[in-house]
């Protein structure tokens, strides 16, 4: 169960990305995922809002979890 | 007796001539993947965990904040293709199979303190996790820890470019 558990609470995954402007979109191949369905798919993602320092977007097709998934990071320093 | 110091001392030199460098984060910035990951138990035995289909990743950013992904085994597809609904055996090979973390980091002595601000691995986060760098050539690093799993692990990666 606790296995389960954090499963739900985690997903990592890295690669590469590129920014298509004219469609405010962000692709990530993706090279490795914790969440193996993953694993050398590209995932979209479309970009709400973009400042110098917040970073907004929504993953329109998301991998069995709703029908759509907005995520805001802010930036580091 | 000075003598015989300097002779040790070019002995070393020439037997390991990568151990010098990596003395500040600055060297450290970029991207870099795995390509070693060894266990050493207790009982001195070796585990190579970096299996064929391994991969991570570490990004080590000028503003001294780092994220580290690592999958150490194929592993394979959730049936539901759901990842909220694993079965035991899916989400426990995710668990085994991976780690990944994020925070920021230091270097000093040939030592690098990674603050773990989160990780896949409860234990860590929050705390203070060190690696031992024992090898440093401007595009490839190797490091020792200890292990998770128990033990100690040298780990080595070589710089994306």
């Amino acid at each position: 169960m606790d296995v389960a558990f954090s499963n739900l609470g985690s997903i990592a995954y890295f690669g590469t990305y590129t920014v298509d402007e004219p469609s405010k979109t962000l692709l990530f191949k993706i090279e490795s995922s914790t969440y193996p369905n993953q694993l050398g798919t590209e995932a979209k993602r479309v970009i709400s809002s973009l400042t110098a320092d917040e970073l907004k977007y929504t993953n329109t097709t998301p991998l069995g979890a709703g029908s759509s998934i907005t995520t805001a990071f802010k930036r580091a320093k | 007796m000075n003598r015989f110091v300097t002779l040790i001392a070019m002995a070393f030199g020439l037997v390991f001539p990568g151990a010098a460098g990596a003395q500040t984060a600055k060297d450290l910035v970029g991207t870099w993947n795995q390509v070693s990951n060894v266990n050493i138990r207790q009982d001195g035995s070796r585990a190579d965990i970096f299996v064929p289909g391994s991969k991570g990743v570490i990004i080590f950013e000028s503003n001294g904040h780092y994220a580290n992904v690592t999958l150490n085994a194929i592993l394979p597809k959730f049936a539901s293709g759901n990842r909220n609904t694993g079965t035991p055996e899916e989400n426990k090979a995710v668990v085994q199979g991976s780690l990944a973390h994020y925070g920021t980091y230091t270097v000093a002595d040939k030592v690098i303190t990674l603050k773990v601000e989160g990780s896949t691995w409860p234990a860590w986060t929050g705390t203070d996790q060190t690696r031992t760098i024992i090898s440093f050539t401007g595009d490839e690093i190797k490091w020792s820890l200890a292990a998770s799993i128990g033990g100690t692990t040298e780990v080595g990666w070589k710089r994306v470019k």
